[in-house]
């Protein structure tokens, strides 16, 4: 890696001879041997800003931001009635027709694919950051703490999910915040796993050891030394899950265990108009046609992500 | 002169180490199985490194010299027996692995001054101590921002050994410091090294497959074979007079040495 044109130092000439301030000088600040590098490497000028993680969840963002203002594009308020009337059928005036009462399917749908994507975002946080703190703090300490969080997230997560999430709205009352809480209480457990194995894996690798030896305190390792580590992983993770939980706030909305009916969501919206399937399709179908492709684009992205990732963690 | 020298009064020794077992639990071979023997890694092992010596451990793969350096570092405790560190910093350690030892997200600067803040240095003399830190190792000034996945092995080799010297231990463990390093970078490491011991008075303990090294730096040489120290010798007459059959196979081993041996 020297450029130098000089004959390199062999080994039989032993040290280089002390010259400078004396030895109990240099125990302060060690002496400059920069005599020894002639010809120091310059280090590639691209690889100095390494890109973090962090960097892959911008086109997430990106997304959430144009989700946000999406509906400043609704003609109408989520139970404003479009003067076309009930079940008009699609029309310059009413993009995806209207429904039974005459609101207006498509301002709708943008406000629905609102809360969808938003509902899905802060689950999938509450479930990393639960899981993460128990993943972490199982992983870093090992032993009985390890052993008796990892049996409670096994618990957590032999419990059918579907059923325990019907079962929490069904003993709290249907609301889109008790929606969430139900299915963050069934999704943290993987989330626990990934970080657990993570912060694990990496405390048996020679920088975790390395990192203790230089006298960094447990908190500071954990935190600086094992947790970046799991970033990544749990980015894939989170990034591939926004589409599964779309699909299953949907479900859950779609059998009326989610927001109660004047809300514009989705699943919902689908369920009610599953009447009009015939005569008046564009009711049930439009919605049930925003969740897939919400759910195809959170999967893309997650897909990209992935892709990402993968390719920086190679070391 | 070192802290803690006092005229007329032999230093004392960077570390004693004496009657050092380490053993390690072997799997049992299924559920319900008698636990198996203990395996012994290092089996009774006499050591000492003068204030500011040299001595190298030699010996065959899994004879047990990383973990003995562990032992010294305090990585892991000896199952049985004593290790008497001297005065001074505690020990640092370059491990075998030495790029593997740096945490790849984290800036080069920032590990070595997380060293210097284990040891309270105040925060306004960090950035100094650091940047001559790098530069005592011959790192250039931009590795402090470099994550290491952007230093070249023998770059990463110094950041390991600047993290371990930012403040000088009595005692510095190298895991074969120079066996992943072409010859002439290897040449480099070993002055380093050198230098440094002579400068600031660090004892070194280091473990390599390279007779020719263990030559230009050591005082002293150790052979390990399974665990336990079998010759013992000043270098020079290691070279020249194997007593132990296995030194004196490391020794054919190695060509170039064969001749001056012979
Ligand atoms: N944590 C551990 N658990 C179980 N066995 C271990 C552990 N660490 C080391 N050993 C065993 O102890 C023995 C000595 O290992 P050690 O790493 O000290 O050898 P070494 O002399 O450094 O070899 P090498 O030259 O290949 O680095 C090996 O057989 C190894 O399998
Ligand atoms: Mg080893």
């Amino acid at each position: 890696m020297t450029t130098t044109t000089e004959q390199p130092p062999t080994m039989t000439e032993g040290a280089v001879p002390v010259e400078g301030p004396g030895a109990a000088a240099a125990r302060e600040v060690p002496t400059p041997v920069a005599r020894m590098w002639r010809g120091r490497p310059a280090l590639s000028p691209g690889a100095l800003k390494g890109d973090t993680v962090w960097h892959a969840l911008i086109p997430v963002a990106i997304l959430s931001l144009v989700i946000l203002i999406a509906p400043v594009l609704a003609p109408y308020g989520a139970t404003e009635v479009n003067p076309v009337g009930p079940l008009a059928s699609p029309s310059p005036d009413a993009w995806f027709g209207t429904d039974e009462i005459g609101r207006d399917v498509f301002s709708r749908i943008l406000i629905g694919i609102r809360t969808s994507w938003f509902a899905a975002l802060g689950v999938i946080l509450l479930g990393t950051i639960i899981g993460g703190l128990i993943g972490a703090i199982a992983g870093a300490f090992g032993g009985k703490v390890d052993m008796v969080l990892m049996r409670v997230t096994d618990l957590f997560l032999s419990l059918p999910a579907p059923v325990l999430a019907i079962a929490v709205i069904a003993a709290m009352g249907p609301s889109l915040r008790n929606t969430l809480i139900a299915l963050s209480i069934v999704w943290w457990p993987w989330y626990a796993r990934i970080v657990r194995g993570e912060v694990r894996a990496l405390a048996a690798r020679p920088h975790a050891e390395a990192a203790k030896l230089a006298g960094v305190s447990r908190t500071r390792l954990v935190l600086k030394h094992l947790l970046p580590g799991a970033a990544a992983p749990v980015i894939v993770t989170m990034s591939l899950d926004v589409g599964n939980l779309i699909l299953a706030l949907a479900g859950l909305s779609f059998i009326g265990l989610g927001a109660p009916p004047p809300a514009p969501e989705l699943g919902a919206m689908s369920a009610r108009g599953l009447q009009y399937l015939f005569g008046h399709p564009w009711v049930p179908i439009a919605p049930a046609a925003a969740v897939a492709l919400l759910a195809l684009a959170a999967n893309l992205l997650g897909d990209a992500i992935n892709r990402r990732l993968d390719q920086r963690t190679t070391r | 002169m070192a802290p803690g020298m006092v005229p007329g009064v032999p230093p004392e020794p960077a570390v004693i180490v004496r009657g050092a077992v380490r053993e390690f639990a072997r799997p049992k071979p299924y559920p319900f199985a008698k636990r198996p023997e203990p395996f012994t890694a290092v089996a009774g092992v006499d050591l000492e490194v003068p204030h500011a010596g040299s001595v190298a451990i030699v010996g065959e793969s899994g004879s047990g010299k990383s973990t003995l350096l562990r032992m010294v570092v305090g990585l892991l405790e000896p199952t049985r027996g004593d290790i008497t560190l001297g005065p001074g910093a505690p020990p640092q350690m370059i491990f075998q692995d030495a790029g593997a030892s740096l945490t790849p997200w984290m800036p080069i600067g920032k590990q070595i001054e997380e060293r210097l803040m284990a040891l309270d240095v105040p925060q306004s003399e960090r950035g100094a101590r650091v940047a001559a830190t790098l530069e005592a190792v011959g790192l250039p000034a931009e590795a402090q921002t470099a994550v290491p996945r952007a230093l070249s092995g023998g770059q990463r080799q110094r950041a390991a050994i600047a993290r371990a010297i930012a403040v000088p231990p009595a005692l510095l463990a190298c895991d074969e410091p120079v066996s992943a390093l072409d010859v002439s970078l290897a040449a480099q490491v070993l002055n380093l090294l050198c230098h440094l011991r002579e400068t600031l008075n660090i004892a070194l303990l280091f473990v390599t497959h390279d007779l020719a090294a263990a030559r230009a730096v050591a005082d002293e040489v150790v052979v390990m074979q399974r665990g336990e120290i079998v010759e013992r010798a000043p270098t020079e007459q290691l070279f020249t007079a194997p007593a132990h059959p296995y030194t004196r196979e490391l020794i054919a081993a190695v060509p170039e040495v064969r001749e001056v041996a012979a």
